[in-house]
């Protein structure tokens, strides 16, 4: 998995990067050390995960966060933090996770493991979009999704 | 520089500005409580003490035990209604400024005085005591009493309302401190950078980890006086962790002469300053920032120049003002109006000014245990 880090601290990103290494299958591609870079080395190297700091100056990370998330489709987005009190205007850019500074192994790890959990919700919004096939039983219109028939 | 960078700083200004303006606690909490049983009895014992020592004069010849009966029925009859009517306006008290407040009470007492003894008076002439004399006369003495006895009054409610203001800076100073030093983005992120940096330069990690010890002990311990050498030492401390965490972004020109005299300031002063200059000039920009530091002996005086480049405004601003206008307080409860901390705004810059007395009187050590 192609990895970014944001951070303004170097050693913060150090610490993140290494960890990664250590848990392995995750290669990080490029690390910004504000907004503004991170929002162009997204756009240059479409990396699939984001760990982002909050509080950085220029742009902060929920306005990164809110600007990933137009792409289509976005990167999953963790954001890397001191301070719990931001998880609430996190939620709202409906980010993958929320790590608290200091960043430890079996949290990151945790954090890593949710990632990508499709939710009934999600396979539901896929199915919205198939292509389907309509029939007619008696009056009644029915329809069903290609994927689900049975070829015979 | 942008709009909006000069409505971050105006408004810094004025955080300064408000933080100036001495006592945050509202007057009718700073003042006893009337109402309460425990001040009335201890004012009405007050006021039978001074009716015994007015009783006591020598050179008086009617008898002692009558003489004061009539005094402590005197002083009662103005004590009790003043209390009462200070117990009933105690709650509006808001409204007024601590010496208009003064005013009121010697403009209460005197007026009840006047009241009590037109009254007094009568009754006197009326039962042919002797010593009741000339209306006029009669009255002045009392209202002369009343006016000696109501300055004192005020005497000590101002020494109380002193000793209030600074066990309050005191407590609060202690909070402060501990709360910087609790301050999430300060402790955490530290705490990051040693965890990171024990794997790859255990001996940084060590040091950061002991830096951080000394700022958490001296914030335990923030209400006792430090020589300016332990501060300086303590402030230096709290750069090194966050050059470790801001690295190039943060540059530091310290110029301290080597011989430091040896006077006393509030433990934890410099630490604060440093730390607002750090968060406004330093963190809230991307590119390399310079936080220099000057201190100067004077023939009569210290002084100390922080200054750092202009920040952006500040995305998540906290109480930061907070810790200037109780560093002010501080100093003023140790120094008296000898030491000043002032602001020095520039174009591209943010300077704060530290003078400090050399002479050792101004350094009291009351108000630090």
């Amino acid at each position: 998995m192609r990895v970014l880090i944001v951070d303004d601290e170097p050693l913060a990103r150090s610490r993140l990067c290494r960890l990664l290494t250590q848990l392995g299958g995750y290669q990080v591609v490029a690390e910004a050390e504000n907004g503004q870079q991170a929002l162009q080395l997204c756009a240059e190297l479409n990396p699939d995960l984001v760990f982002l700091d909050i509080e950085m100056p220029g742009a902060d990370g929920l306005r990164v966060a809110a600007e990933l998330g137009k792409n289509e489709p976005p990167p999953a987005v963790i954001f890397a933090t001191a301070h719990p009190q931001h998880a609430l205007a996190a939620y709202q850019v409906a980010p993958a996770g929320y790590l608290l500074k200091p960043v430890g192994l079996d949290a990151l790890q945790q954090c890593l493991q949710r990632l990508g959990v499709s939710t009934r919700v999600h396979l539901e919004k896929q199915k919205a979009g198939a292509p389907r096939l309509s029939f007619r039983i008696g009056l009644e219109q029915r329809s069903i999704l290609l994927s689900e028939l049975f070829y015979l | 520089m942008s709009r909006r960078q000069r409505g971050a700083n105006s408004q810094r200004v004025a955080e300064l500005q408000r933080n100036a303006a001495a006592p945050r606690m509202p007057v009718e909490q700073l003042l006893p409580e009337f109402c309460r049983s425990g001040t009335v009895l201890r004012i009405i014992i007050l006021a039978q003490a001074l009716a015994i020592l007015l009783a006591l004069v020598p050179g008086v010849t009617a008898e002692f035990w009558s003489r004061l009966g009539l005094i402590s029925l005197f002083v009662h009859w103005v004590t009790l209604p003043l209390l009462t009517l200070l117990c009933v306006f105690q709650r509006r008290w808001r409204q007024f400024s601590p010496p208009a407040l003064a005013w009121l009470f010697l403009l209460l007492l005197l007026l009840l005085s006047l009241l009590v003894g037109t009254f007094a008076h009568q009754f006197l002439q009326s039962s042919g005591w002797p010593g009741a004399g000339d209306y006029y006369a009669f009255l002045l003495q009392v209202l002369l009493m009343s006016l000696l006895v109501g300055v004192i009054g005020i005497q000590l409610g101002t020494l109380y309302v002193q000793q209030r203001l600074r066990l309050d800076a005191q407590a609060r100073a202690e909070l402060d401190a501990l709360q910087a030093r609790i301050r999430p983005h300060f402790l955490f992120n530290s705490l990051n950078t040693a965890a990171e940096l024990t794997h790859s330069q255990p001996d940084l990690a060590e040091q950061a980890l002991l830096d951080l010890a000394s700022l958490f002990r001296a914030a335990l311990h923030s209400d006792t006086a430090v020589t300016l050498e332990e501060d300086l030492l303590l402030a230096r401390r709290y750069l090194a962790l966050e050059q470790l965490r801001l690295q190039h972004r943060l540059q530091l020109d310290w110029q301290v002469p080597a011989q430091l005299p040896q006077i006393k300031i509030p433990c934890l002063t410099l630490q604060p300053l440093l730390e607002n200059a750090v968060r406004h000039g330093i963190e809230t920009r991307s590119e390399p920032g310079l936080i220099r530091l000057v201190l100067t002996l004077g023939t009569d005086a210290v002084s100390l120049q922080i200054e750092n480049p202009r920040g952006q405004n500040l995305p998540h601003s906290g109480g930061n003002g907070i810790a200037l206008g109780n560093i002010r307080r501080r100093l003023e409860l140790m120094y008296g109006d000898k030491a000043r901390l002032v602001a020095v705004m520039s174009e591209d810059s943010y300077g704060l000014k530290l003078t400090l007395p050399l002479a050792e009187e101004g350094a009291d050590a009351r108000a630090h245990r």
